[in-house]
């Protein structure tokens, strides 16, 4: 599943995403042919280039539309969506609100870096109060944008959790758990980006403490001697929208595992998907009986 | 005032917030509510290091300034009339004439010099010489006869020791004009009287040439006809016969061709010796109603609506006229030597272009000088002078700047955007033309910049800035300084502030930046801002010394244009630096806040002392634009800096560069003598080792050293089998423990390097450190390829650079050279 070289910065956090979906493709052994991955612009969407995978590397903030119209008519496919805080909370918020809501089947990756890194610093969304960039030399006005109670906010809703992209054994447990839920699952990555926000998460990788590791029989599962590193843990159930939002607004730690969960979530694609299998003829016809309820 | 001062209230909570709030409205905003010690707005302020510069002497004034005559002896240069009185009174000491009186009142007459009605920027000396000490006698009036007849005395023998001749310039706006055109006579005197010298001479031999011509023909009509008589003339034709009659024996006479040639080139030779009589020192172009300059003829002035796009035409013209001299002169002498070919020299006198004129020949003609305004030139006529300046036509602009705060729309200054561009960078893009950046407050410098100019050939720009003369004010009547003083004062603050900086580009000088570029001359040219030391007095009256460093903000607060900048803040809102309250910004020195401003301006609000009406020092708070402003003069001054070669950056490179050879050479030769003396002390160990294993005895009995060996053999025998298991090729040359932890240290402390796999997050840092040391897994995660096909400083470096943090060095291998103390330190670090 590998492709190109990656071009990332060295002790880029997006190696170890990368590293966890080539694994997990290796372990389903997805077909490579069945398999895309879809994104837009940013550093982490560069991500389709180094899968050997069919992938399409779309437009600024346009990669959810496009994964939309992938699910609408290939309900067959493993599709993958990596796409950036700036890519997926700035530009891309209306089509993200709405993937969310459609419940398609699909795997978003959100690499969060807290920074606009390709275009060399600027502020992002979620670029914490008072970081210096670019764009604010005085440092950022306002409070940032917290994608996982957004996400939570979203009506129909089906999947959300959290890692971080310094603990491997978590990022690969919580992408398998991601694929393998049927919906859109949203999956936001807080990643280390070493060359603008190098100092965002240094403290919390130093200090394993600074992290929250939510645990539950339905969550994720780590492995006991990854799941030891964290010293933090509370339990927490997946289908408590309450108390996930309510872990999710703590601003002092960086809560990982799986917020919720709900496989009963409505999927568009069960809608979209009516009509295929029908010959070129039949389809004709279906159009034919439609248009005619137009006519006068 | 000082009631008002004592009457203040102490600084309560409110009030504090208040200030502050007002305060950084008007920093940020140039707005916000009054404040009761700000002086009117049309008063511009006094900064205390201006007042103190100029109590030191530091920015003395200088005019009047004397010119000698231009064609005069070489020595006598321009001077301050001051420096000139001095010496005249000197050599009146040295004759013996009693100067007391006069030494003492030695400025009351440059004063009076100074004070002589200029309507033009230049006067003759001995006019206003003799006026002034005329003014100087009426001015003791009141004293004793027997002083007065004394003073009458010593200004009788000062006079007889004044310059008869020369002019005396003022600190006027067209004083720059004037000092042009004088070393614009001085430098191309000599080369037009030797061209004049030149053409004299070939005319007088053409001439001859041609008059010998006319005797070696052989009879001409007129003298056939004479010779004949009146009764002669009715038989035969005159003319025919003289046309028959063969020349003079043993010579032959010009062919009528060549003598045309040379009747034509003689001519042209006369008309330009008639011209060159009046011909003025240089045509000036300009718009507008015309400069009143001394002895600047009419026709030298050419009024033009776009001086600039006429100037190219204009000289073309102009050298139309002189190439027809300068061909003549070049075909006399050819006809003279009797070299001239037909066949070759007609075709390239057809060519013949300004281009293939000497140096010497094109410096000896006047030049076309352009005058106008840096603002037109920075707004409207930019592309003018662009072309002007890339068309290598020795064509020379003179801008006069009034305000070197001007943008480059040519409006006056928006400070909004910060960045002033500079027309003297602009002129230098142009690469070969030349570049004079000065000011009229350095006027032998200007006059140093301007001997330059006037040699050159190459397109060149002249950059003057000339302190317009402020109307008086309210401010300038309590510190009594005359309006003159003032501009002086303001244009001297703009010099050292960085805003107008003096320096020329010469691209005749060489290739490179260090021939061409000369920056000498501004004030402490190797620092950012120039520092001075000012004494004031501080609340005790005591006296004390304050380094000041002057800015662009400096000048502007002189300046009434830039008042609205600055405002002065009562004593009780004073905040002192490093006080920080709720995030407010602190006040903080313009210099200070300068220092620290590189990308991101720091959180206060910058000040400038100045100097109320009973001289207490007050602070100036100044607007952001101000402040951007004053960092732009430094960064601009950084660059000429670099240009200059002054604090280089390259050169400090190269320096460390250097430095970290010389030490890396310094520790690799002490890591060889090292390395050299532990292999002879192993291959000692060792000689005796085999000694007591077999049995012969090597060293001498009873040394104490054996039994030790001996221990020590035994101790490192289990470690070396250790190593050697590890690199059993079956067990993968890793040394992780069965649980994926960290191997066991040995009893000696020696510990295998390791990474914690599980938490490798793939980056290749390490892989492509060293491909043979590290390895992926088959979940593409790193772990330890073979120990020992890497080098312990390669382990270090890459558990230095790995991001996941999960490479552990271990300790060194007996054999690696890498491991040095210093490696060992920062692999302890690491673990640390």
């Amino acid at each position: 599943y590998c492709a190109a070289e990656p071009r990332w910065c060295p002790g880029c956090g997006d190696h170890s995403v990368l590293n966890a979906v080539q694994r997990l493709a290796r372990q389903r052994q997805m077909p490579p042919e069945q398999t895309v991955v879809v994104s837009g612009i940013g550093c982490s969407s560069r991500f389709p280039h180094y899968m050997k995978t069919y992938g399409f590397h779309g437009l600024h903030g346009r990669a959810l539309p496009v994964a939309c119209g992938v699910r609408s008519r290939r309900p067959d496919l493993n599709l993958f969506v990596v796409t950036g805080d700036g890519d997926c909370c700035a530009i891309g918020m209306g089509h993200w609100v709405h993937a969310m809501r459609y419940n398609m089947d699909m795997t978003i990756l959100l690499l969060d870096n807290h920074i606009y890194g390709l275009t060399k610093k600027q502020t992002s969304p979620t670029t914490g109060k008072g970081s210096v960039s670019n764009t604010h030399p005085q440092g950022s006005f306002f409070v940032p944008l917290n994608p996982i109670t957004l996400a939570l906010g979203i009506s129909n809703v089906s999947f959300v959790a959290q890692t971080v992209d310094w603990n491997p054994p978590h990022v690969y447990a919580t992408i398998q758990a991601a694929h393998e839920h049927k919906g859109t699952s949203f999956v936001r990555i807080f990643q280390r980006c070493p060359h603008f926000t190098h100092d965002v998460f240094a403290e919390a990788q130093k200090d394993p403490s600074q992290v929250l590791m939510m645990t539950h029989e339905d969550g994720i599962q780590l492995a006991p001697e990854a799941a030891k590193l964290f010293k933090n843990q509370t339990e927490h159930d997946p289908s408590d929208l309450q108390e996930a939002r309510e872990i999710a607004s703590h601003e002092e730690l960086f809560p990982i595992g799986l917020f919720y969960r709900n496989p009963q979530a409505e999927r568009y694609e069960n809608a979209s998907v009516a009509g295929m299998g029908m010959s070129p003829q039949e389809k004709l016809t279906a159009l034919e009986r439609a248009l005619d309820r137009f006519t006068i | 005032m000082k009631e008002q001062l004592v009457n203040t209230p102490p600084r309560t909570g409110d009030e504090e917030r208040d200030w502050a709030e007002a305060i950084r409205e008007f920093h940020l905003a140039g707005q916000g509510p009054a404040m009761p010690d700000d002086p009117p707005p049309d008063e511009p302020l006094w900064p205390a290091a201006v007042h103190g510069l100029e109590a030191q002497g530091e920015s003395a004034y200088a005019f009047p300034f004397l010119l000698p005559e231009p064609s005069g002896e070489e020595n006598k240069g321009p001077r301050p009339l001051r420096e000139v009185l001095g010496q005249a009174l000197e050599t009146c000491r040295q004759d013996g004439a009693e100067t007391l009186l006069l030494e003492s009142h030695l400025e009351k007459i440059v004063h009076l010099a100074d004070r002589w009605d200029w309507t033009q920027p230049s006067a003759p000396a001995a006019s206003v010489l003799e006026e002034a000490l005329q003014r100087f006698l009426d001015s003791f009036g009141d004293s004793s006869q027997a002083a007065r007849r004394e003073l009458a005395q010593e200004v009788e023998a000062l006079r007889r020791h004044l310059p008869r001749e020369g002019a005396l310039v003022a600190f006027h706006p067209l004083a720059p004009l004037v000092l042009y055109a004088w070393s614009l006579t001085r430098g191309r005197h000599q080369a037009a009287r030797e061209l004049s010298r030149e053409v004299r001479r070939l005319s007088t031999e053409l001439e001859g040439r041609l008059e010998s011509d006319t005797r070696l023909k052989g009879e001409d009509a007129d003298h056939i006809s004479h010779s004949m008589g009146e009764q002669g003339d009715a038989l035969l034709d005159a003319a025919a016969l003289s046309d028959l009659l063969p020349p003079k024996r043993g010579s032959r006479p010009l062919e009528p061709q060549r003598r045309e040639r040379m009747e034509k080139a003689l001519q042209d030779l006369r008309e330009h010796l008639e011209a060159w009589r009046n011909e003025p020192p240089f045509y000036l172009l300009h718009r507008g109603s015309p400069p009143t300059l001394p002895g600047l003829e009419t026709k030298a002035l050419q009024r033009h609506r776009e001086p600039l796009q006429a100037a190219p035409d204009f000289f073309d013209e102009l050298m139309g006229r002189r190439l027809r001299v300068l061909r003549a002169m070049r075909i006399a002498a050819l006809e003279i030597e009797g070299r001239y070919t037909p066949e070759l020299h007609d075709a390239v006198f057809k060519r013949f272009q300004w281009q293939s004129c000497s140096e010497e020949e094109l410096r000896a003609m006047p030049p076309v000088v352009v005058l106008e305004s840096a603002q037109r030139l920075s707004g409207r006529a930019m592309s003018d002078l662009s072309q002007v300046l890339g068309s290598s036509r020795p064509i020379h602009v003179l801008a006069l700047n009034d305000d070197p705060l001007t943008r480059l729309s040519g409006d006056q200054l928006d400070l909004s955007t910060g960045y002033l561009p500079d027309l003297g960078y602009l002129a230098m893009a142009h690469r070969e033309a030349f570049v004079l950046q000065g000011t009229l407050v350095r006027p032998g410098l200007l006059l140093e910049g301007l001997g330059k100019l006037s040699q050159t050939l190459d397109p060149s720009l002249a950059l003057i800035w000339v302190p317009e003369a402020a109307d008086a004010s309210p401010k300038q009547e309590a510190q009594k300084v005359p309006s003159h003083r003032w501009s002086w004062m303001l244009g001297w603050s703009a010099h050292a502030g960085r805003a107008a900086t003096c320096f020329t580009y010469s691209p005749a000088d060489g290739l490179t930046w260090a021939e061409r570029f000369d920056l000498r001359g501004n004030p402490q040219p190797e620092s950012l801002c120039p520092t001075y030391r000012v004494p004031f007095q501080d609340a005790e009256g005591r006296e004390q010394e304050l380094d000041v460093s002057l800015t662009l903000a400096h000048a502007a607060a002189l300046n009434p244009n830039y008042r609205r900048h600055f405002r002065v803040i009562p004593r009780q809102a004073w905040e002192e630096e490093g006080e920080e309250s709720a995030g407010r910004p602190r006040q903080m020195d313009i210099a200070g806040y300068l220092e620290q401003f590189d990308q991101t301006p720091p959180s206060a609000v910058p000040y400038l002392w100045v100097l109320d009406q009973d001289m207490t020092p007050r602070r100036a708070v100044m607007t952001r634009e101000m402040a951007a402003a004053c960092r732009d003069r430094k960064r601009s001054w950084r660059m000429l800096q670099e240009l200059a070669g002054v604090n280089n950056e390259y050169v400090r490179r190269a320096e460390a560069k250097l430095r970290k050879e010389l030490e890396e050479r310094l520790l690799a030769e002490q890591e060889a003598l090292l390395e050299e003396a532990r292999k002879q002390g192993a291959e000692e160990a060792i000689d005796r080792l085999v000694g007591i294993l077999t049995g012969v005895e090597m060293a001498p009995a009873g040394d104490l050293a054996a039994p030790s060996l001996a221990e020590e053999a035994a101790a490192q025998e289990p470690a070396h089998e250790k190593a050697a298991a590890s690199h059993d090729p079956d067990s993968g040359g890793q040394a992780v423990s069965p649980g994926g932890g960290p191997a066991a240290p040995d009893d000696d402390g020696f510990e295998e390097p390791y990474i914690d796999t599980i938490l490798c997050t793939s980056c290749n840092d390490c892989i492509q450190l060293n491909p043979l040391l590290f390895k992926y897994n088959g979940d593409k995660q790193a772990e330890i390829a073979d120990a020992g096909a890497g080098t312990y400083a390669q382990l270090v470096q890459a558990a230095e650079n790995c991001p996941a943090h999960c490479i552990h060095p271990g300790t060194p291998r007996p054999e690696d050279a890498t491991a040095t103390p210093e490696m060992v330190a920062r692999a302890q670090a690491l673990e640390g």
